[in-house]
């Protein structure tokens, strides 16, 4: 770790609104001359992986042609303005996957009720994410981890294979990322980096003391409370190291009287628009990105059984009902049209991240994401819907629908992730059969 | 999907029923002695497995040839290992549906393909149990959220009002073996640390208190009459429908408001704080000419429409004051008092809405003449929505709530300071801040906190870190709350410590086994009374033990096992995983989901302290309701939202879990019952005995194909033609098809309904079937009580359930010899549960480490 952290852009940087559906006027424009004359630095790599539960209508899904030059299917459509910026990868399986499991083995490719392993997005924070005030956040519909659950609430696993727990109140990520402390809350902060190492101090040894008294299963257990320790530890030295450079100022658009309503939510609060927060959560993975808050996220945009529909979508019953379909036209119908309203706000994210200036390109191009799903259609272990959008900076090259010859686990889109954000994973990941090579340019 | 869970193998020699405790233990050191998988199994696995694999599989999957890479006859049948599991896996899967043999070969006998894919399946719980236990021990583990939550609440003596318990800002925890008990799935990551620390300083925070109450108590009052002099609100008295009075407010329709006038002296609320408040209300009513008594609502505003409603009640004749003490907060605004049985004194006015109904279409075609015309008619016959109603003319003969007083009295506070506050600093204000007083607070309280005697190290520890905050500048009380914090984070706290270095079991200390009674039976720690006995080593005297027991399943905090094992063994968070068709089942709303999972907790609840017998999950002549499920059931005379024991009517058909409509709407997919999903929950919850996981991609009962109108049973039926299919269906459609005549929202039918079946016509409900017995039911009925012949198989599935809940761990093998006993003895006791739960405090494996 760097001992005054350096991030790429200036924090004078002045960014404007966070709000649903405002203009960002691009960086240069805010930048003094002096700034423009150097040379450009280069912006970093960013990766993010999503997760839409239960698949999708794959029969509305894929276009009949390959390529770039196919007649767009239904659930595509919303996509169209990016086409070149995307490649819907028509061909992925999750072993491990179908069926409401699926979820556990999206990132890690390990079966649920197994000891899981570190996910592709902390492999990446750990090479990658050590210069910026995150090194990665974790986004859900639904809050903490919900582990044991097969509505798991998170895609992020740490190395000792434990669920790293998801926020998904966007006013708390957004004090988190960009809420400037007053004066008091920086005296208080000292006292608390003070009184939160005495604590960690303390406990640490008790955690040492403990174990010493106990049997190696007692301790195996124990072993996660000491590594959490420890992770917080550093996480400690990070925050007392960031804390004298300000946060990024991002301003709420007319925030007069409004900041508490556009942060509305999540699920469950009183003005809660499934489409408002939608719309929020990406603004925010964007901010977090353009400010160089961090540089890895992972968001379960839908999680399994669950929700999944909202009133405004108006369909007659929840989404794990609606993939129950049994060929009902009725239920096919209704689940193409919701998952159309998500591809919807998946171009609505890639719009934002396109909007945002950086050097030469654009945030989307040293940007890689990676959504799909724990299951395809009808539960199935293929089939998945995965789509891999940005990155074009970053050497991915776009081919739109690719159909591919013979399925390839999920774990190589995600190996390639890896490899163009430049995060080596070794000889071996996961079940990975190599990288995706129609995507590497 | 079906859940995977685990139950007692089937191969696991059944002992005989020991008659003393010393045989019991030489039998279960021998089990124990004995390597955790049995003989039996590799016999097996020579005798018919590899003998069957070699006939019909080695040909393609052997070592000539691996067709599919895939090679069988190197295959060892060690469950434990990852790749031999997995390749198991995959025959079990090929061969259940159907794909493997294939129709070329010398096809095998149904019977000796199940016999194989039950097999596959029984070795794969057992290796799969096996790697979540260790041999009979139970493993370190940390509290659950409601564990944390309830020990925090006695620890300090706190309450917490809605949404700031730690229950509501820790995250959900894990879950294994169906319970948030158990150690593998209560897992510790750094967010959770830190979630840990976020809600211990929240605690220190509200525990510790400094000098005044922020807010003092104060009533504010609204006196009605003052009404008519306040500018901003005197147009009620104009108001048709309300009559303002010298000494209150007269309402006969609508509603009186408190405006601006009860806010917090100094304060723009109505509510400065979170908080408990006294609503107060001094009212009476005058029937009117039909007799009804009166009924009145009050409300406050406020953003969530769930925290509106203060109190809705009849009011007697005479004057008297209503009250209720709520949690508020400061989102609340003013009050609003209204009669809900009101005069309208105002009916649509036919002919006007009419014109403006033509007025809006000839809008809407732009015809602005037509406008005009009729605009001009409405204002010349005085043409509106409304006109005044006859009937409200003399107002002598109309229903009056009369209003006198409204107030609010709050924050309440038990006693100031509170007494967390007291708890440690319990030498009250005037004592000396010294460190003396450090040492003395924390020698009294780290013994509470960690459960157990503590070292005057650990003591010093605390006082160390409380005198170095000290020294840093912090005032006394923070330097206290810091010690605090660090308790509260300390893996002392957060986990139930049975330290044990040798790989021996030991006997628990008292200490420990305190803790085990108390967070089985309360999730929380242990009392006072738990700890005395520990101290003085009086716990496991004859008798005290079995007293501790009932005192604490009379103890209110019992309610933790309600809600812990309960509501987990039951399933009732899974009640509403699928939303009903809004279409198809208009009858269902919030209200009656909440219901149904009421009734279950509640009936539960009733058994166990009722020490009612457990066979009536299986049928009663009772049930616990409300008004909003009773009316559901059609059922008569019960009011209020509160659940309460209701005799059945002879002609109900409800009586027993299996009737309760929550269990048939877990049941179901929002369109049409799942009979198969419904076996599996007779199955898994009445007998611990889950049938083996479907194979993949095992489809769904489909929708009918246009023109066919087959009913899910037809559909069913069809299904189980297909041999492989046949062989696990048998053991479970049978239980769910028994449960047809309840509805996907659990409604009664004796004819189909929902999907594709309306009108007249449909056809009859046909709930008969076989038992895997053989012995056949013809309706709901026959089948409960043909399951009630079956209670030894229910005892022993509870008794594990039970077991697993208390221990926090797997059932195993070497258990079976005490699952039988408390069977045995539950039998013995009526079946009531608390028979169950003395047994297993008294048992020895719940008293060793």
């Amino acid at each position: 770790m760097p001992n005054s952290p350096k991030p790429w852009i200036s924090r004078r940087t002045f960014l404007r609104g966070t709000g649903v559906a405002m203009a960002l006027p691009y960086l240069e424009a805010m930048m003094p001359s002096s700034v423009l004359a150097a040379p450009t630095p280069t912006a970093p790599a960013r990766m993010g992986m999503f997760y839409l539960g239960t698949g999708m209508n794959m029969r509305q899904f894929w276009p009949d042609q390959d390529g770039l030059e196919y007649q767009a299917s239904r659930i595509l459509k919303p996509l169209d303005k990016h086409r070149g910026q995307f490649t819907a990868i028509n061909g992925t399986f999750l072993k491990e996957g179908g069926g409401h499991d699926g979820a556990y083995a999206f990132s890690t490719s390990i079966a649920k009720g197994e000891r899981q392993q570190q996910s592709p997005d902390q492999i990446a924070a750990q090479a990658i994410g050590a210069d910026t005030r995150f090194s990665s956040l974790q986004l859900s519909v639904d809050r903490g981890t919900n582990y044991g659950s097969q509505a798991l609430a998170t895609i992020s696993w740490n190395e000792q294979g434990v669920p790293l727990a998801a926020e998904n109140d966007p006013k708390v990520l957004f004090d988190r990322l960009f809420r400037p402390d007053t004066q008091e809350q920086k005296a208080d902060e000292k006292n608390e980096f003070r009184r939160r190492k005495s604590i960690l101090d303390m406990v640490r040894d008790d955690a040492k003391q403990l174990a010493s008294k106990l049997g190696e299963s007692d301790r195996d257990q124990l072993d996660q409370y000491y590594t959490s320790v420890r992770e917080l530890e550093k996480s400690l030295a990070r925050r007392v190291e960031w804390a004298d450079t300000p946060k990024p100022p991002v301003e709420t658009d007319d925030l007069h009287g409004t900041y508490e309503k556009k942060m509305a939510g999540p699920e469950g609060s009183g003005d809660y628009l499934y489409d408002d927060y939608a719309k929020l959560m990406y603004d925010l993975i964007a901010l977090a990105f353009q400010t160089d808050s961090t540089r890895i996220i992972s968001y379960v945009v839908r999680k399994e059984l669950a929700g999944g529909v909202y009133p405004e979508f108006n369909v007659s019953k929840g989404y794990h009902a609606l993939s129950h379909h049994g060929n009902d036209p009725q239920s096919l119908e209704e689940l193409a049209r919701v998952d159309e309203i998500y591809m919807n706000h998946w171009a609505y994210f890639l719009d934002r991240l396109k909007s945002i200036r950086e050097g030469n390109g654009t945030l989307l191009d040293r940007t890689i994401l990676g959504l799909s799903s724990g299951m395809g259609f009808e539960h199935s272990k293929n089939n998945l819907p995965t789509i891999v959008s940005g990155g074009s900076g970053l050497g991915v090259k776009h081919c739109g629908h690719l159909k591919l010859e013979s399925e390839i686990p999920l774990a190589s889109v995600w190996h390639t992730m890896l490899d163009r954000v430049g995060v080596d994973a070794g000889n071996q990941f996961q079940d990975s059969t190599g990288l995706v090579q129609a995507l590497v340019s | 999907m079906i859940p995977h869970r685990y139950r007692l193998m089937p191969s696991t020699a059944r002992l005989p029923i020991a008659s003393s405790l010393l045989v019991l233990i030489t039998l279960v050191d021998m089990l124990c002695a004995q390597s955790p998988r049995g003989s039996v199994q590799n016999d097996q696995f020579a005798k018919t497995i590899r003998p069957f694999l070699k006939t019909y599989c080695f040909d393609c999957h052997g070592a000539e040839t691996q067709e599919a890479d895939l090679r069988l006859d190197t295959l060892e049948d060690d469950f434990t290992k990852a790749t031999s599991a997995s390749t198991w896996i995959e025959v079990m899967d090929k061969i259940n549906l159907g794909e493997m043999p294939p129709e070329a070969s010398p096809s095998p006998a149904t019977k000796d393909l199940a016999g194989i894919t039950h097999w596959i399946a029984a070795e794969l719980r057992q290796a799969e149990r096996h790697s979540l236990g260790h041999r009979g021990r139970v493993i370190l583990r940390r509290m659950n959220r409601a564990e944390y939550t309830n020990t925090v609440r006695d620890l300090l003596h706190l309450s917490f009002l809605p949404g700031e318990s730690p229950s509501s800002v820790l995250p959900p925890d894990g879950t294994a073996e169906g319970f948030d008990k158990v150690s593998v799935a209560l897992m510790l990551d750094p967010s959770l640390l830190d979630k840990y620390f976020e809600v211990a300083q929240r605690i220190a925070d509200k525990a510790i208190v400094d000098g005044a109450p922020p807010f003092a108590t104060k009533t504010m009052r609204l006196e009605m009459e003052d009404i008519a002099n306040n500018r901003a609100i005197d147009y009620l008295c104009a108001t048709p429908g309300i009559e303002c009075q010298e000494k209150a407010i007269v309402l006969m329709q609508g509603s009186t408001r408190s405006f601006g006038v009860m806010k917090y002296p100094g304060t723009r609320n109505e509510i400065p704080v979170n908080g408990m408040y006294r609503i107060r209300v001094r009212a009476w009513g005058e029937r009117g000419t039909d007799g009804e008594p009166v009924i009145m609502r009050v409300r406050q505003g406020h953003p969530s429409a769930d925290q509106q409603l203060l109190l809705e009640t009849e009011v007697t004749d005479q004057p008297e004051i209503y009250e209720i003490v709520v949690p508020r907060d400061p989102k609340c605004g003013e009050y609003n008092i209204s009669i809900v049985n009101q005069t309208g004194f105002q009916v649509t006015s036919r002919v006007g809405s009419e014109i403006r109904r033509q007025q809006q279409q000839a809008g809407t075609s732009k015809d602005y003449e037509k406008v005009m015309r009729l605009q001009s008619r409405q204002q010349m016959e005085n043409l509106t929505w409304g006109k005044p109603n006859p009937d409200a003319a003399d107002t002598t003969k109309l229903r009056k709530l009369v209003v006198d007083w409204l107030e609010c009295e709050g924050p309440l506070y038990d006693q100031w300071p509170p007494k967390s506050h007291e708890t440690l600093f319990f030498r009250g204000d005037n004592a000396t801040e010294d460190e003396a007083y450090l040492r003395d607070m924390f020698t009294q309280f780290l013994p509470k906190a960690f459960r157990r005697p503590v070292t005057p190290d650990e003591i010093d520890k605390v006082v160390n870190l409380c005198v170095s905050e000290l020294s840093a500048g912090e005032s006394y009380h923070d330097a206290v709350r810091t010690g605090l914090i660090s308790i509260l984070c300390s893996p002392k706290f957060l986990y139930i410590v049975e330290p044990s270095t040798s790989e021996q079991n030991r006997e628990l200390s008292d200490w420990e086994l305190a803790s085990r009674m108390s967070y089985f039976l309360w999730s929380s720690m242990p009392d006072e009374e738990l700890f005395r006995l520990a101290e003085s080593g009086e716990l496991r005297k004859p008798g005290v033990l079995a007293a501790q027991v009932d005192r604490m399943l009379a103890d209110e905090k019992s309610q933790g096992f309600v809600h812990g094992f309960g509501a987990q063994w039951l399933k009732t968070d899974e009640f509403r995983n699928f939303m009903p068709d809004a279409n198809l089942y208009k009858e269902y709303d919030e209200a009656l989901g909440e219901a149904m999972v009421g009734e279950v907790i509640s009936f539960f609840n009733e058994v166990l302290r009722k020490e009612e017998s457990a066979l009536s999950f299986f049928d009663a002549d009772w049930t616990m309701l409300n008004d909003r499920l009773a009316s559901f059931y059609g059922i008569e005379g019960v009011e209020g939202d509160e659940f309460r024991r209701v005799t059945l009517p002879d002609d109900s058909p409800r009586g027993g879990l299996l009737a309760m409509a929550g269990v048939a709407m877990r049941g179901s997919d929002g369109n049409r019952t799942k009979p198969v999903n419904r076996g599996v929950y007779v199955r898994e919850v009445l007998f611990n005995d889950p049938p083996n996981p479907p194979p993949p991609n095992a489809g769904e009962v489909e929708p009918n194909i246009e023109g066919e109108k087959l009913t899910v049973r037809e559909r069913l039926i069809q299904h189980q033609q297909i041999p492989s299919c046949a062989a696990c269906h048998r053991t479970i459609d049978c239980y769910g098809m028994a449960l047809e005549n309840f509805n996907a929202i659990g409604a009664w039918r004796t004819n189909q309904d929902g999907e594709d079946f309306r009108g007249r016509n449909t056809p009859p409900i046909d709930a008969t079937g076989t038992l895997p017995n053989g012995r056949e039911f013809n309706n709901f009925v026959e089948f409960k009580s043909l399951l009630l012949q079956q209670k030894d198989r229910f005892a022993h599935g509870l008794a594990e359930k039970m077991l697993t809940y208390a221990l926090g761990r797997p059932v195993e093998p070497t258990d079976r010899p005490l699952i039988d006993r408390l069977s045995e003895q539950m039998q013995a006791n009526d079946y009531k549960l608390t028979s169950l739960i003395h047994g297993v405090v008294a048992s020895q494996a719940f008293q060793t480490k």
